[in-house]
Formats: structure tokens, C-alpha cells, sequence
């Protein structure tokens, strides 16, 4: 699934994997980046693995500017994706930012990975301070230069 | 802030979008929660481990985006329980557990429509 914000901006357009297993947490998300003033065009998709053979194939057409992944989800969870994205040549060097509604499983995550990750968002502030959350959003687009 | 749900949630949103936009976000919100209180019945008839863990495991998200935190860690406690194997405790939770989700969605539906 593809949702397309564009602007009237002359800004170039950040492509942004989305892997996300529930639904309201992708309709929230979606709703902080179609209030980015930059374009984006988000690809979602709902587990690991599917998101690894999607961006295989179109790694050579379309590099993601950044990826956001849960970590708890069914299939392949975000620990298993990030650690595979990461011996992927061209793609090993794509920021990963991690989502998660339990805290805790970021100081579970192998010290190695989360090293590897821009930034640890927990879904709590998702929930229940949006704008905190949207700030955050922000944050981390400005620091992406896109493809 | 009342026992079973926080406005800090819909308040936030209504900050980051303003109050219409915010308020139609939250209906759309809410209109996924009650399909996902609809599903409780059947996940737990099953008395299936996988089953009840994926009704709650949406359903927690759903309930605290919305700022049914009560309900939210209700459902967190019993995906815990079936994660740990404990099937037949979380499906003694069911009626507590269904009864919070009636009187969340009733919290709700009387703020938001």
C-alpha cells in the first residue's frame, strides 16, 4: 500500500517504508506525515517479510530514504528485518527508525542493532501526546537527505 | 482524566490538527475500536491462545490511541497471559474484560458523537 502526500514545494520527494502490522497505528502515522510540509510518499506494508522482498525487487529503481519498522509483529519482526536489511548492499546505508508500543523490548534489542537504528519512538507518545510525536516526525525527515 | 479514559490523547490530536479535523480522525478511530470490541466473543470462544492474543494485541493499540488506557492495559495483561501460555487465565478475563470495552466505547461514543 502507497499513500502519496504531495506539495506545492519544490522540495525533493522522501520515500519512506512504513512496516507496521496494526491498522490504526498505520492510519495514525500516515496522518503525522500528510502534515509534513515536505512531500513523502509512504510505502506500508505489514510485516518483515513482505517489506524485505518488496524493497529487494525495487532497491534498483527506488532506494527508500528512510525506513520505520515495528518490532512486534507476525512473520519477520522488526529485529529480524533490520539485521537483514543491513547485509543488503545500497540498502545498508538506508536510516532505520524503530516504533514500538513496548518500551522494554528496545533495551531487549541486541545491543549491535540498536546501534544501527536513528531513533527509538515509542508508540506511547503515538497515543498520547500527537504532537509530541509529529515533532519527532519532523525531526527526523529534516535529517534525512533523500536519493 | 476519568477511571477509564484520558482526553490527553484526543486533546493532542485536536492540538496538531484543530478540533473538526481532530474530532473526525477520532469517530474514524473509534469506528475501528468497536469492530475490534465486536471480534471479542469469537476470539475467546476459540479458547486459542493465538486468537485472543491477536484480538487484543489490535485492540490495545486501538484503545489507546483513543485514551481507553484502562482497556488498553487490560488487553496488554492478557496478550501477556498468552504469551506466557496461560490460556485458560486469560479467557477467565473475558466478561471483565468485555464489560470495560462496553463502558470505554459508551465513555467514548458520548464525547465523540
Amino acid at each position: 500500500m502507497t499513500s502519496t502526500f504531495t506539495k506545492e514545494t519544490t522540495d525533493a520527494i522522501l520515500h519512506i517504508v512504513l512496516i507496521e502490522d496494526q491498522d490504526v497505528d498505520k492510519i495514525m502515522i500516515e496522518q503525522a506525515f500528510g502534515m509534513l510540509d515536505q512531500p513523502v510518499i509512504l510505502h506500508i506494508y505489514s510485516d518483515g517479510d513482505e517489506a524485505l522482498k518488496e524493497i529487494r525487487t525495487s532497491a534498483q529503481v527506488l532506494k527508500p530514504d528512510l525506513i520505520i519498522t515495528d518490532l512486534r509483529m507476525p512473520n519477520k519482526g522488526g529485529q529480524d528485518f533490520i539485521r537483514e536489511i543491513k547485509l543488503i548492499d545500497g540498502l545498508d546505508e538506508v536510516p532505520v527508525a524503530v516504533l514500538s508500543g513496548f518500551t522494554e523490548e528496545f533495551v531487549k534489542m541486541e545491543p549491535m542493532l540498536r546501534h544501527e537504528v536513528v531513533a527509538l519512538m515509542g508508540k506511547q507518545e503515538l497515543y498520547s501526546d500527537f504532537p509530541k510525536f509529529l515533532g519527532e516526525i519532523k525531526r527526523l525527515c529534516a535529517q534525512i537527505k533523500p536519493h | 482524566m476519568d477511571d477509564i479514559v484520558s482526553w490527553a490523547s484526543i486533546e493532542g490530536l485536536e492540538t496538531a490538527m484543530g478540533r473538526d479535523p481532530a474530532r473526525a480522525f477520532a469517530k474514524r478511530l473509534l469506528v475501528f475500536l468497536e469492530s475490534k470490541v465486536a471480534e471479542i466473543p469469537a476470539a475467546f470462544a476459540a479458547r486459542d491462545a493465538d486468537a485472543i492474543r491477536s484480538c487484543v494485541h489490535k485492540l490495545a493499540s486501538n484503545a489507546a490511541a483513543l485514551g481507553a488506557l484502562k482497556l488498553s492495559a487490560a488487553a496488554r495483561d492478557i496478550e501477556a497471559l498468552c504469551h506466557a501460555g496461560k490460556v485458560a487465565d486469560a479467557a477467565a478475563q473475558e466478561a471483565a474484560f468485555a464489560a470495560l470495552a462496553a463502558q470505554s466505547l459508551e465513555i467514548l461514543r458520548g464525547r465523540l458523537t
